[in-house]
């Protein structure tokens, strides 16, 4: 860790959804931390409760969605005790999220200079002029070529990648101590995801913001964090430092995964045809989730949740059988 | 589930009385809808006629119900005809584009542009008064809508995977558009024929009451109107009334079913 | 291993395919020319707007190219009438993109399947089913599946159902459209798996279009790079991935992330943004974001050349 200030504090965090046969926990008793000024990856696949983490966070969950249980710290605060007025004060100005859908993300209707001087109006209270010169600058500082005259522009007319560092411009702006960026790439062409990722190591640079990273794609992972959680049908099944992760993944979800994942500087071993197709993410109700896949179970794996265990200095893992 | 809601089973019990009334009732009246009893013409509601009688002294109430079966045969040939030719030529206009389309659009513009009632008018009026003409007048000057509502359908669904994976599986065009596209492009159209039945039964009787289409002696809602209007003014209010009530009965039930089906499948979609 | 001395089996000849928007053309394919021997994956790769799917679509006549020919063994398969070219269908299938729109929604698994094979009267009755089943079987999925309709499936199976829909005609030639972007990271490589397989057991040659090169690497034996409608370098999978030689191609896997902290990598970040597809730059299409321009390259267009090995680049400065 790169800084000792705790910045966020997960602890126990459960929450469900109405389902057919009663409550479904889309989060399971998911706990974690973000320090200062570090970049922490949330890595996991579809249905893994990765972005419902990030929207737990920012108060964004949707109506039907109840906490059962757990405590979200951010700087010492509960942030679910939290009244909805002092959330949105916190929103924006020190906790941000960067989304996955840009285009949409950005009000059609309004040239993208305004929108990010609108933010510097709103959240610094600057006069109209100097919000204009600031969100220049910013835009700027975001490499977008041209800037006095790109931000003229409406969104439709600029490129996904620009919108995004259009995005990244407003969310930063009032410089926020925790940043969640939610697949920021998704979508963009792998050149432009280089940039953005660039962009996004700057600006921690610059602003000594924590970065919550969150994606599906080990390779950013490996590249961009510096500590990862990983997720698996809304339960954090390993956390470590980055290196030690790659090096010594001590969960079977974790290793099946690095053993599986695809990469572009060498060919891998093609795996058995066996079920890794016939997949369905049928996870059990009560113990590991991962149970029903896992090449280690054990008979206690179905019916105790494994807690959180410490193996090393920055290794924890949830896991009966961990090896 | 879907009979809770008010509407919808409003409408339906309105319609199962008519179909039901139009097809048992009468064997239990003993009087024929052309029967005449010239000693009991214009007879108020009695127990003996529960509509009264009117000129000819033909009991009113067996011929409304023959004038529903009527009508209600006519608003489903109608109904069917509209549908199935406008959504084939709607499919062929989206599907191809174009010129193709062009030229189409502009012929359902032309046929738009005049009141659908006007045009039945004129159809009915250049055909003549038989009972195929009269569905295929209405029919037609129904049928843009449904060509144009396809249409849209299929402008937006040729668009996707399953369209180009069926040319690349080697389907030719008609295939494409009739058997993956059309059913797929069904909706809209099916609601639109529901409201559609309502407004043939009115056009019909509408026609009939202006002397197109149906003619006396042929029990219908339209013909018993026009042949009981002038009664009203020397105080014989049965005859008109009643098939007039009935025919504007059966027209709310249809509105009735179709609004709530355009509003179900409106939400399904979002 | 030289699968060379075969002939081609589909040899495409200065393809061109232009869209028109009023009075603007946009030229998504711009002269290709390639050839794929029988037996071989050949990926074509490339970012958005590079024209890899709209070149795949006109191979197939998807879309109707604007020039050029389309030489499938012996046939041009652009000079075919629209009824001989469904015929031919039977031997050049694709599989799609998106699972989600890529099937029939009122169309049961079994009426999808079954449908090639009746088109091109390959089967019904009894052998129908038989050859239901063993393609089912190939896939890995359910006999009981058949009765399902696609909503009804996950991803994963719907995207199954895609494939077997492409192989249940025995093609020689199936064009993979990003068959793996849609699916989870751990189930990617278990569908390149099946592709392999699959491939050998039919006796099929693919074009795999993608964007994620990982999936390229592992399936295919060689690559060709796309950048703004035409070929830029094409070659061996190895050589171009370990040893790319055009600087976009360079660029570009400079770019990929890789899932090992312990490599460190010198990222090659290019200037800007591709230019738009109407208005593509006289001269080389990536002059103006290469790192190495030269004089020249702004008003010749530099043609692929050979480098050795099978190796081809287009660029004058190399």
């Amino acid at each position: 860790m790169t800084g000792v200030e705790r910045r966020l504090r997960i602890q126990g965090l459960t929450v469900s959804f109405p389902g057919q046969g009663g409550p479904v926990s889309v989060l399971d008793n998911v706990s974690f931390e973000v320090f200062g000024n570090e970049i922490v990856g949330l890595v996991g696949e579809s249905g893994s409760g990765k972005t419902m983490t990030s929207l737990a966070v920012m108060g964004f969950l949707p109506p039907s969605g109840r906490i059962e249980q757990g405590e979200i710290c951010f700087k010492g605060r509960n942030l679910l005790e939290c009244s909805q007025a002092e959330m949105r004060k916190t929103r924006g100005r020190e906790i941000a999220m960067i989304f996955q859908s840009t285009r949409s993300a950005l009000n059609p209707l309004m040239r993208v200079g305004d929108q990010v001087a609108r933010v510097y109006r709103i959240q610094r209270g600057l006069d109209a002029k100097e919000a204009q010169e600031k969100a220049v600058a910013a835009l700027n500082r975001m490499g977008i070529p041209d800037a006095e005259r790109r931000a003229r522009a409406y969104p439709h007319q600029l490129s996904r990648g620009m919108c995004q560092r259009v995005l990244i411009a407003m969310m930063v702006a009032c410089e926020p101590a925790l940043l969640i960026a939610d697949e920021p790439t998704t979508g963009l062409d792998v050149t432009i995801q280089a940039q953005i990722f660039e962009l996004i190591k700057e600006v921690r640079q610059a602003t000594e913001a924590s970065i919550l990273l969150i994606t599906h794609d080990l390779g950013v992972v490996a590249e961009t964090c510096e500590r990862v959680v990983v997720m698996y049908a809304g339960q954090v099944m390993e956390m470590a430092a980055v290196e030690d992760l790659f090096a010594r993944p001590r969960h079977p979800y974790t290793q099946r995964l690095l053993t599986s994942v695809l990469r572009v500087d060498k060919v891998i071993e093609m795996p058995q045809l066996d079920a890794g197709l016939t997949e369905d993410v049928a996870y059990s109700i009560a113990g590991c989730r991962f149970a029903s896949r896992c090449p280690r179970v054990l008979p206690t794996c179905w019916e105790q949740t494994p807690l959180g265990a410490q193996i090393e200095a920055d290794h924890w893992v949830t896991c009966h059988n961990y090896g | 589930m879907l009979l809770k809601d008010r509407r919808l089973l409003t409408g339906v019990l309105i319609l199962a009385a008519a179909v039901l009334a139009a097809s048992v009732l009468p064997s239990f009246i003993p009087y024929g809808p052309l029967q005449t009893e010239p000693g009991a013409t214009l007879q108020p509601p009695s127990l003996n006629h529960p509509m009264g009688t009117d000129h000819f002294g033909r009991d009113i109430l067996v011929r409304v119900l023959y004038g529903v079966r009527l009508d209600l045969r006519i608003a489903v040939m109608v109904a069917l005809t509209a549908l199935v030719a406008g959504t084939l030529v709607g499919t062929f206009s989206g599907y191809y584009g174009g010129i193709v389309d062009d030229v189409i659009m502009r012929i359902t513009d032309v046929m738009m542009a005049f009141p659908s009632f006007v045009l039945a008018m004129a159809i009915t009026a250049m055909l003549g008064n038989t009972i195929p003409n009269v569905v295929l007048a209405i029919a037609f000057s129904y049928s843009p809508f449904f060509i144009r509502l396809t249409r849209a359908e299929v402008l937006s669904a040729r668009e996707l995977g399953y369209v180009e994976a069926a040319r690349c599986v080697g389907n030719p065009d008609w295939r494409i558009m009739y058997l993956h596209l059309l059913p797929n492009c069904l909706t809209p159209a099916l609601v639109q024929a529901t409201l559609c039945l309502g407004w043939a039964i009115l056009t019909a009787a509408g026609l009939a009451f202006l002397g197109l289409g149906i003619r006396p002696p042929t029990p219908e809602g339209g013909v018993l109107v026009a042949e009981g209007a002038g009664d009203v003014i020397s105080g014989q209010w049965w005859t008109s009334l009643f098939p007039g009530v009935v025919i504007v009965f059966m027209a709310f039930g249809f509105n009735l079913i179709g609004d709530c089906l355009r509003d179900i499948t409106a939400q399904e979609e979002r | 291993m030289s699968i060379r001395q075969k002939q081609p089996l589909l040899r495409v000849v200065e393809l061109v395919k232009e869209f028109h928007d009023g009075p603007l053309v946009l030229r998504a394919v711009n002269s290709i020319s390639f050839e794929v021997y029988p037996g071989e994956a050949v990926g074509l790769v490339g970012e958005s707007g590079c024209g890899k799917t709209t070149a795949a679509r006109s191979i197939l006549r998807l879309t109707e190219p604007t020039s050029g020919h389309v030489y499938f063994g012996d046939t041009d398969l652009t000079t075919l009438s629209r009824g001989e070219m469904r015929a031919a269908r039977r031997n050049l299938q694709m599989v799609f993109q998106d699972p989600d729109t890529s099937l029939n929604p009122r169309f049961t698994v079994r009426r999808t399947l079954a449908e090639p094979l009746k088109l091109h009267k390959l089967a019904n009755g009894g052998t129908l089913d038989t050859r239901l089943l063993e393609t089912m079987g190939r896939v890995n999925l359910d006999p009981e599946f058949l009765q399902r309709y696609p909503h009804q499936l996950s991803e994963g199976q719907r995207q199954r159902v895609g494939v077997a829909r492409a192989i249940i005609t025995e093609p020689q030639f199936v064009a993979l459209d990003e068959p793996t972007s849609a699916l989870d990271m751990s189930v990617r490589i278990h569908m390149i798996a099946l592709l392999q397989r699959l491939q050998k057991e039919l006796d099929m040659t693919y074009v795999f279009i993608a964007h994620d090169l990982s999936a390229v690497r592992a399936l295919c034996n060689r690559v060709m790079v796309m950048y703004l409608g035409t070929i830029v370098e094409s070659g061996p999978t190895g050589e171009i991935f370990d040893r790319p030689l055009h600087h976009y191609t360079r660029a570009l896997l400079s770019a990929i992330p890789i899932p090992d902290p312990e490599v460190k990598r010198q990222r090659i970040l290019l200037k800007d943004e591709p230019p738009s597809l109407y208005d593509v730059p006289k001269g080389c299409a990536f002059h103006e974001r290469c790192p190495d321009v030269q004089s020249g390259c702004r008003d010749v267009r530099p043609k692929l050349r050979d480098v050795g090995g099978g190796h081809l680049v287009a660029c004058e400065g190399i």
